[in-house]
């Protein structure tokens, strides 16, 4: 496949530059989020990003069945918090299943474990026995501001959330979503595997009312983690730097299978990078529908054109992300890793 | 720091080129073709280019609904010939509307009259009363080679020849389409209008099994003219090249009134071109199929080329998809068609 060169597709409807809408943590004023994943590689990358950086305040986190069947993000997430040392952050477990649909997998990615190539330590974190959705509401309920919600995954739990506690929307300042794709998907060619697997809660998500941006393949498949990155984990001699690079190493044969790439998108730590970094992705604000179909399941249809969304009656309210300044991102990854010690 | 890399419509994951399937018509053996069409601004240069390229044999033009009413669509057809001095190709009228669905129209873009403002001189004929299926039916009954058609409006008419006509599917040599796209849409950002207007059609033709060629908004958003063909055309000799254009001029009035540029896309021409210039329309094996379902996705043509779910899916590519158009020399090629026709 090395014949495979750019390819020269079109640049169909052009975009204005659009300004972020998403709130961004500082250092002075650290972003409170609440994340929702399913470990998986790059979430546990994106922890890492999300616990490092002294711009987000981690209030919970919480894991949802994806990657993996949820028994499984759920240890994953719990041991990735204890590489992290993050002993006393609030964890649960929420859906086990998609709202309407089969659970799919993703071993051809992740390995069988949701996380294979490397041995993590125990798990660890203060469990809630009530749940995900329990937990994201009480944490909604108890902080004095509004909360950025950072779902990894499907959107299963959020989308369970807005259903039964339709009350604490206005305690949601911000979803930073990781799913979606503009124009082409990884699970099919029509959608991305978050919105694949769970399009239902993608699109009771995408109603609510809520600011949301959507960090999809059109930006996270053109940051690629690949060796510049793995020598810095090389040299460093930590743990956890030897293990992210092991992750990294087994995360990187997939996208060399599927796409003869030699480095691997991390997805979900764009998203997290994106609430602590400014001007790290390029946005174009864009009215998206979320397709419920069998054929074109979970595209997530992501319009900006004026006159057709003016015909239409749409309004632009999604921040979508399609660019990113790469090298950047790659920095902000590595050197999140090897903040830890 | 570099600034986020902005790139458009973006990561469709590089479908390498590969050679044409759709068969190439030579001035030594012309390729019998079939026009199916909407006239339509853009359907008048596919027009002319099918009458005028010797590597063509033009057996036919038949009308569906779509930019227009048909029976305009017709009219324009049997107009737009009889000023190519062409009024020995039959032409005949077919579907007004899409197999199912609401009917859309691109007056907006075309005119009420589908010609813009310009009016043709009227014909000295009717269209064949048999209408367009039969008449396409009959072609190809009677060609003593399979012939090639080129449907370059929304798909009705082929999508009836091939549910009514099925033992004639080994007479098709190639259905090159004008429709569709990889991309983006027009219509919505899902879908282009030609499929857009019949998803059902469209469904029945990519899944028929017949050999394509979809020409989509990938190429022919590249199929690009501006102003600077008027003065070209208009020092031309032929009336032709003077209603061609008049026809532009419409066009990029009405592109500069909506603030998109001075420029229109030539969508039509460029599939009848394909199947005369070997090296205009550069291809790449997709697997297309066609979302005629009623969501957001409606009439999109989900094209996917990546081996890896190819064979995890377990499906062959069913088409040829246009990825490349050699822009510079597609004004050159139109002025030259013009320059040959009265």
């Amino acid at each position: 496949m090395s014949e495979l060169k750019p390819n020269p597709l079109p640049l169909s409807t052009p975009f204005p530059p659009s300004p972020r809408r998403a709130p961004l943590g500082t250092v002075a004023k650290p972003l409170p989020i609440i994340i929702d994943c399913d470990p998986g590689h790059d979430d546990a990358m994106a922890l890492a990003v999300a616990f490092a950086r002294p711009e987000l305040k981690v209030l919970g986190v919480t894991a949802v069945a994806g990657n993996a069947s949820l028994p499984k993000t759920y240890e994953n997430l719990r041991r990735t918090l204890a590489l992290l040392g993050a002993n006393d952050v609030r964890v649960a477990a929420g859906a086990d299943v998609p709202l309407v649909r089969p659970l799919w997998v993703a071993p051809y990615v992740h390995g069988d474990s949701g996380l294979d190539g490397a041995e993590l330590p125990e798990p660890t974190g203060v469990e809630h026995a009530a749940g995900a959705v329990d937990l994201i509401a009480t944490l909604l309920r108890e902080s004095s501001e509004p909360v950025t919600l950072v779902p990894l995954g499907p959107l299963t739990n959020i989308a369970i959330l807005l259903r039964d506690h339709p009350e604490l929307k206005a305690k949601i300042a911000h979803i930073c979503w990781m799913g979606g794709a503009i124009a082409e998907g990884n699970v099919t060619a029509s959608a991305e595997f978050n919105s694949y697997v769970d399009p239902d809660a993608a699109a009771i998500v995408f109603a609510a009312g809520i600011p949301i941006t959507m960090v999809c393949l059109d930006a996270t498949h053109r940051a690629l983690t690949g060796e510049a990155a793995m020598k810095r984990l090389d040299a460093a001699g930590t743990l956890p730097a030897k293990i992210f690079a092991d992750l990294l190493r087994f995360y990187a044969i997939f996208h060399k299978d599927r796409y003869d790439w030699p480095a691997s998108a991390v997805h979900d730590a764009v998203a997290v990078a994106h609430l602590a970094v400014p001007n790290l992705l390029a946005l174009v604000h864009a009215a998206v529908d979320v397709e419920l179909g069998d054929l074109a399941r979970g595209r997530t249809i992501t319009d900006w054109y004026g006159d057709r969304l003016k015909q239409r009656g749409r309004t632009p309210d999604v921040d979508v992300a399609v660019g990113v300044d790469a090298d950047a991102f790659d920095r902000v990854l590595v050197d999140a890793i090897l903040s830890f010690k | 720091m570099s600034n986020p890399s902005v790139l458009g419509w973006p990561t469709f994951h590089h479908a390498a080129l590969t050679p044409r399937t759709a068969p190439l018509g030579t001035v030594a053996k012309p390729l019998p073709l079939i026009i199916d069409s909407d006239p339509g601004l853009d359907d008048a240069l596919a027009i002319a280019c099918a009458v005028v390229r010797p590597e063509i044999n033009l057996l036919a033009v038949t009308s569906v609904g779509g930019n227009a009413d048909v029976h305009h669509c017709t009219e324009n057809a049997l107009r737009l010939l009889h000023l190519y001095g062409a009024d020995d190709v039959p032409v005949a009228e077919g579907a007004v509307g899409p197999l199912a669905g609401p009917l859309e129209r691109a007056t907006e873009v075309h005119g009420e009259g589908g010609l813009g403002n310009t009016k043709l001189p009227k014909a000295p004929r009717t269209a064949e009363p048999e209408g367009a299926v039969a008449l396409m039916a009959r072609i190809l009954e009677e060609s003593p080679e399979p012939v090639a058609i080129a449907p370059v409006g929304p798909l009705t008419n082929i999508a009836l020849l091939i549910r009514s006509y099925p033992h004639l599917a080994p007479k098709i040599s190639h259905i090159c389409l004008m429709g569709g796209s990889v991309g983006e849409g027009n219509s919505s950002a899902s879908a282009e209008f030609n499929i857009y207007a019949d998803p059902t059609a469209a469904e029945i033709v990519f899944n028929s099994g017949l050999p394509i060629t979809m020409i989509g908004l990938d190429v022919t958003h590249h199929a690009i003219l501006d102003r600077t063909i008027l003065d070209r055309l208009t020092a031309l000799a032929g009336s032709s090249a003077k209603v061609a254009a008049e026809l532009l001029k419409f066009s990029f009035d009405r592109s500069a009134a909506w603030g998109q540029g001075e420029k229109m896309a030539i969508h039509d021409a460029v599939a009848v071109l394909h199947f005369a210039i070997p090296d205009l329309i550069g291809v790449a094996r997709y697997h297309v199929v066609v979302d005629a379902t009623q969501g957001p996705a409606r009439g999109r043509t989900i094209g996917d080329a990546n081996p890896y779910r190819l064979k995890r899916d377990k499906i062959e590519p069913n088409c040829d998809v246009g990825l490349t158009i050699d822009s510079q020399r597609f004004a050159d090629i139109m002025v030259e068609i013009y320059s040959k026709l009265p």
